[in-house]
């Protein structure tokens, strides 16, 4: 078949080369010749017309010297005669004497009429040619200088005609001959040229016709051609390695493409035509590579996806590279819709303009997302209604508790200052089981106000405007260490305070959680001697900071850890250690104000620990969510 | 004075006159010294086509002498012909003889018609002698002479006593005797 789209068939190729070789030895083999017979015979017609001339002047000399006599003695019958002679000359045909005057004196042969004879002697001078005979005057001399008269010669060129032609053709034989000698030894010589050149276009036909580049071109000559056959058996080399190595990489390639677990195929721009397709693309859409190699691309499009692909404005486009993603319907052999997700890239493929295709099946995802976002709606209803239904409940509860703690103080203001006018004005009237009960009434009145108070700061603390900078918490620490002391004289306490960090935050509010905190390490290491009590911090990641306060006090079991925070909840009886308990939800609200947390750890009759953490003032600000 | 201008009117007249004789005197004598003068050149040819032995010269350089005895037929033709020109690199001159005993150094003898009467003593006189004798004289090759001018149809034909020739130890071309009648003449 390839043989048939061959431009130049090996036979015809050597057939070639082998005449144009032929043909240039022969040709300058010719051409030599040619030249070098030209050359003997324009010097052989020379020489041979120098000879003739030579001949006739020769003979002229001899007729003149013959003539003298009969010159000088004017006997025309001894001219006659004289010039008679030249009979025995076949060449000569005509010969005439001139007297002294220049008369035609006598002439030959007999019979010739005198009009064909010049009428007068002519220059003398050597023999010249004219009309195809050869012509000569000699002067007939006796003596040394006595010029008796002029000899008239007439030669024929017949007979050097004929020896030119006898030569003429001796150089064609020979010439004949040569060019036969030339074309043998042509035909002999010829192949040390031809046969290399030959092996060469033999060697490169079974390459671009087979595409074997294992094969190499004999070498089997030297010089030029020896060189020429190396350079084209290295160049079959590197050819052979660089067909191997880029059909390795085709094979890589062609992994990469046929292993690919998602769809993947390539198309022709111009045809839609399937150009290959990979085993994912088979498995997914239930066509075989035999049935893709039929169709085109619009075939498994869904109809209205086939319209708005056609006029896509980039659509045709030659637009090389990554093409953005997008989502299509293709249609499954068995008729199934599924959503697939396309990656497309441009690129020349067989020399077709192509588009390389990676689809993704998204159905599954697309309907799992649908569901997630469907789910999300419904849960985000639900947490708006009941966050709405919590904040309308929170904020009668903080309205309830607010009006309850206001209004319950009035009538406690009067029900202290009853008592105290009471004792007042009857002291001395009361027995001493009656002023008990009233100190009992106004302790327990005392005792409301400061938990209607407590209460108040609590639910102040919720709704308080919160500012946010630099906070010292060494000099806070310090402060509340010195009022703690002052308070609690006549213990014996050590204090063991390593230095902390600046943290970021209300600066008010942070005092009223290390007050709450140091407060209760004194009040609860109250029956220790000494009461040990340690402040100190530890860094944390993230920007933030761990600050403790430890007790050796009464401390407190740990699986009522969790009741610690709570408004109200109190782990120890007011007759061994009295509060309201409402500290320590103050703390958890302040310290969850600030975005950090609030914990304790504690063993009884060991001591508690009580760690907060807290944003570091140079750490960069982050959005607290605040907790109402 | 008048009688040197009558002098010289005397003289130019006779120039006159003697031009007027001369003029005639050719005139009648045309015939004749067209003749003459083809002889003359004759005379001179045969120094060009005869050898004589080298002892007939007194030197290398000795004139070849053409000699006329008796009466010059020739008048002035022969000296204007022979004047000037050289034969075989010899001088040729020419010298006139009233009678045969005149005759020292000679090599070209014309023997005048005048002598037509003495030829017998001339020619004994002369044997032995390499003299080429020539002659328009009636049978003077036969008579002894060696060549004589022959006038026939208006043309000047030679005869030549070759006996004679070969006597007097000369050589006569071969070219030249193609051209001539050879007679024989009998010595007496």
């Amino acid at each position: 078949m390839a043989q048939t789209n061959s431009p130049m068939p090996k036979s015809r190729l050597g057939r070639t080369i082998r005449r144009r070789l032929i043909a240039v030895i022969l040709l300058t083999s010719v051409a030599v010749l040619a030249l070098t017979c030209v050359a003997l015979f324009s010097y052989e017609l020379i020489t041979a017309r120098r000879s003739v001339a030579q001949d006739l002047s020769t003979l002229a000399k001899i007729i003149a010297t013959n003539s003298t006599a009969a010159l000088a003695f004017d006997n025309r019958a001894d001219a006659q005669e004289v010039l008679a002679a030249l009979k025995a000359e076949p060449d000569i045909v005509a010969a005439a004497l001139y007297d002294q005057d220049g008369k035609l004196f006598a002439h030959f042969p007999a019979n010739l009429a005198s009009e064909e004879l010049p009428a007068t002697p002519g220059a003398i001078g050597t023999a010249y040619f004219s009309q195809g005979h050869a012509r000569t005057f000699q002067p007939v001399v006796q003596g040394k200088n006595v010029r008796l008269g002029t000899l008239f010669l007439m030669a024929d060129m017949a007979k050097l005609k004929e020896r030119l032609r006898v030569y003429a053709l001796a150089i064609i034989l020979v010439m004949a001959f040569a060019v036969a000698v030339a074309y043998v030894m042509g035909r002999a010589l010829q192949r040390s040229i031809s046969e290399p050149i030959l092996a060469l276009a033999e060697t490169a036909d079974v390459v671009s016709h087979h595409h074997d580049y294992t094969v190499r071109a004999p070498a089997r000559t030297f010089g030029e051609l020896r060189q020429l056959t190396d350079a084209f058996n290295h160049m079959l080399t590197r050819i052979q390695e660089q067909t191997r190595l880029l059909s390795a990489s085709e094979a890589r390639h062609r992994l990469l493409f046929e292993s690919s677990p998602l769809p993947m195929w390539v198309y022709d721009l111009e045809t839609q035509r399937f150009l290959a397709v990979n085993a994912a693309a088979t498995q997914s859409y239930g066509y075989s590579r035999e049935d893709f190699s039929h169709m085109t691309i619009e075939q498994i499009r869904v109809s209205e996806h086939v319209v708005a692909l056609r006029d896509e404005p980039d659509g045709a486009g030659p637009s090389a590279g990554m093409r953005s993603v997008r989502v299509w319907k293709h249609r499954k052999q068995d008729g199934t819709i599924i959503d697939v997700e396309i990656t497309s890239h441009d690129l020349a493929f067989d020399g077709r303009p192509g588009r390389l295709v990676l689809a993704n099946d998204i159905t599954a995802r697309l309907a799992a997302e649908q569901e997630i976002r469907r789910l999300n709606e419904h849960l985000e209803d639900r947490i708006r209604e009941r966050t709405a239904q919590w904040e309308l409940a929170n904020k009668e509860l903080e309205s309830f508790s607010y009006s309850i703690s206001h209004d319950l103080r009035a009538p406690l203001r009067h029900v202290q200052g009853y008592v105290s006018m009471l004792n007042r004005s009857a002291e001395g009237q009361l027995s001493d089981k009656s002023r008990r009960h009233l100190k009992i009434i106004s302790d327990a009145a005392m005792e409301m106000g400061q938990l209607i108070d407590d209460l108040l700061e609590f639910s102040r603390m919720g709704r308080k405007e919160m500012t946010s900078g630099v906070v010292a918490l060494d000099q806070l620490v310090h402060e509340q260490v010195e009022r703690a002391t002052a308070a609690a004289t006549g213990r014996e306490v050590i204090w063991k305070i390593t230095p902390l960090p600046p943290a970021r935050g209300d600066a008010a509010m942070l005092r009223q959680v290390f007050a709450n905190l140091i407060g209760n390490a004194l009040k609860y290491s109250r029956q220790r001697s000494p009461a040990v009590i340690e402040i100190g911090s530890t860094d944390e990641p993230n920007g933030m900071v761990t600050v403790f306060v430890r007790d050796n006090g009464a401390g407190f079991d740990m699986k009522f850890a969790g009741k610690l925070f709570g408004v109200f909840q109190r782990l120890h009886h007011s007759d061994q250690f009295e509060g309201t308990g409402i500290g320590l939800a103050t703390v958890q609200r302040i310290v969850a104000r600030h975005g950090g947390r609030v914990w304790a750890e504690a063993a009884v009759d060991v001591g508690a620990t009580f760690f907060l953490t807290l944003r570091k003032a140079n750490a960069p600000t982050i959005e607290t969510t605040e907790t109402t | 004075m008048v009688s040197s201008i009558c002098g010289f009117r005397v003289r130019a007249l006779l120039a006159g006159i003697l031009c007027g004789l001369a003029a005639a005197v050719s005139v009648r004598a045309q015939s004749g010294a067209k003749e003459y003068q083809v002889k003359a050149v004759y005379l001179y040819n045969f120094a060009e086509f005869v050898e004589w032995p080298p002892t007939a010269f007194s030197g290398q350089n000795a004139p070849l002498i053409i000699g006329v005895l008796g009466d010059d037929p020739f008048g002035s033709v022969l000296d204007e012909t022979v004047h000037g020109e050289q034969a075989n690199g010899r001088d040729l001159v020419v010298r006139r003889y009233r009678v045969v005993d005149e005759i020292a150094a000679c090599h070209i003898l014309f023997v005048s018609r005048s002598e037509t009467d003495r030829l017998a003593p001339i020619l004994r006189a002369l044997r032995g002698r390499s003299i080429l004798t020539i002659s328009d004289a009636a049978d003077f090759a036969r008579r002894g002479g060696m060549v004589r001018f022959v006038t026939e149809n208006h043309r000047i034909r030679l005869r030549v006593n070759l006996d004679a020739v070969k006597a007097a130890n000369l050589t006569i071309s071969s070219k030249l005797l193609r051209t001539v009648e050879l007679v024989n003449g009998s010595d007496q």
